[in-house]
């Protein structure tokens, strides 16, 4: 696999723990099952800012970049290209 | 690192002081048996350039900057006995005009913002609903775009300013899929069909500030009534929540101070065992800790309203300013009744008000559980 969908996985599987959903598959909405909620979002952003040589901006918080498992990996990989 | 007022400020502050006394005291006991706001009062602070204070002056404001509106709130705090009503004047300053004047259009800024500014008309933030307080991103009130309108439905309570509001900013998801991401903010004016406010909440303190519940059904809204983008409204709520939580409690900080002077002229008057009470360690100690709790409080609010003015205030810092002023306040009204002995507890004395008026802060803005939370997440727990 992909660093970018392992380190995104793995983060997302963490976030879920504390929703106690135990799955999840990379088309699931992480927005409508709370996995990213506005608490998350913090630690997410730190988190994808820490690991990959990215900057996110208010502007990049928008549904379509962070939806499920799939947009999150395609937002972070154009962000570093 | 040059802590000094300036001029300015320090003249600005005997002002305000002086207009406090004169105009905003009249039977403040009596109002708040009754739960009575006072809209001349509300109007008096705006023709004193309260409420317009840090907008810009295109729409009535004086620009000035957000120290300078610490300064004036504290001093607000320090002399004018009517918590209810600075609240609700904090609560309007930092959860309305401020997104409207950072988000807003120009219409919106012309139509909603100068009047605020000018007093004429009251804004309300509608945020919490019964089943999501805390979890303010839960909400389940639903906005649904009809042509050149939205349709809302559902329900907000705890809402400061509702039953005199004019303006609601109402907090809506527009898309459910979406989660926090898909709640947008509408301006919802008073009058309009399907807006219906509730009866005033009976409240243990700020009983001059008005709140009830609002209820929106097939609330039919103009899409240019909609404040900033769909799916904006977390922007805008954690842009706010900057200056609601650094700002909201500087008033509290004006009250600490005026109940320390009060305990020390207590203290010094009055006599137990044939001497005065301010001779006693107990006594003595717990005005001395009344006094390094002020004393750091109005560090922590001056120097986040300075980093928040350079808009390099972090949510921790904003976080702790919140936590510490409003726990602090919470804190110091009860060592004031400590201090005043039996005579603090009853009503004339009125520090027991100030104990009711500072419950409130430990819940409003976020309680203090979820600044904690806030801090903790921000040192990486
Ligand atoms: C005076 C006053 C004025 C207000 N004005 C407005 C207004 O104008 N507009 C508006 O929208 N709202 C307003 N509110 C509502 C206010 O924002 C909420 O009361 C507040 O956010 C808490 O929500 P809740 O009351 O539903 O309590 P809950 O969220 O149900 O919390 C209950 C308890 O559980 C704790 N808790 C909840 N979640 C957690 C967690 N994750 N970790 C640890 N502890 C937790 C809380 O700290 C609290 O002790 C006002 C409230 C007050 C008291």
């Amino acid at each position: 696999m992909d660093a970018v969908v392992e380190d995104i996985t793995g983060i997302i599987h963490e976030l879920a723990r504390v929703r106690r959903i135990a799955t999840v598959q990379p088309r699931d909405n992480l927005l409508a099952q709370g996995i990213v909620d506005s608490l998350a979002i913090v630690k997410l952003m730190l988190f994808l800012e820490d690991r990959f040589p990215i900057r996110i901006s208010d502007e990049d918080i928008v549904p379509e970049n962070f939806r499920d498992i799939e947009s999150l990996c395609r937002f972070v990989q154009s962000k570093m290209r | 690192m040059d802590f000094s007022l300036t001029e300015d400020q320090i003249s600005m502050r005997s002002e305000v002081i002086r207009f406090a006394r004169r105009e905003l005291n009249d039977d403040v006991v009596a109002r708040d048996a009754a739960n009575e706001f006072s809209l001349k009062g509300w109007r008096r602070c705006a023709k004193m350039g309260i409420q317009g204070l840090p907008f810009p002056r295109e729409y009535g404001g004086s620009g000035a900057d957000l120290v300078t509106l610490a300064v004036v709130m504290q001093a607000l705090g320090y002399a004018c006995a009517d918590h209810g009503l600075l609240f609700a004047i904090a609560a309007q300053m930092v959860s309305v005009q401020m997104p409207l004047a950072q988000f807003g259009t120009e219409e919106q800024k012309a139509r909603y913002l100068q009047p605020m500014c000018s007093g004429e008309r009251i804004g309300a933030f509608c945020l919490s609903e019964p089943g999501s307080g805390s979890d303010a991103f839960g909400l389940s009130t639903t906005a649904t775009r009809n042509g050149d309108c939205y349709v809302l439905n559902g329900s907000k309570t705890f809402i400061t300013n509702a039953p005199v509001a004019d303006v609601f900013l109402v907090f809506a998801t527009t898309d459910k899929g979406a989660g926090f991401m898909g709640i947008t903010a509408f301006l919802v004016e008073k009058g309009s069909a399907g807006l219906m406010v509730g009866k005033p909440i009976g409240k243990l303190g700020l009983r001059t500030s008005p709140m009830s519940e609002v209820f929106l059904h097939e609330c039919v809204v103009p899409a240019a009534n909609r404040l900033g983008r769909v799916g904006m409204g977390q922007r805008l709520f954690t842009a706010s929540m900057q200056w609601e939580r650094t700002l909201i409690l500087a008033f509290g900080i004006g009250a600490m101070e005026r109940q320390i002077e009060a305990c020390v002229a207590y203290a010094r008057e009055r006599k137990q065992f044939g001497q005065p009470i301010g001779g006693f360690q107990a006594v003595a100690n717990r005005i001395v800790d009344m006094q390094v709790r002020f004393e750091t409080s109005r560090l922590l609010l001056y120097h986040a309203a300075w980093l928040l003015q350079q808009g390099r205030l972090s949510d921790m810092e904003a976080a702790m300013t919140k936590l510490y002023v409003s726990e602090s306040c919470l804190q110091s009204s009860l060592d004031a009744i400590q201090v005043h002995g039996g005579y603090g507890y009853t009503t004339e004395c009125q520090v027991e008000r100030s104990l009711r008026d500072a419950v409130g802060g430990r819940l409003y803005s976020g309680t203090s559980e979820i600044q904690r939370n806030t801090i903790a997440r921000s040192l990486g727990l």
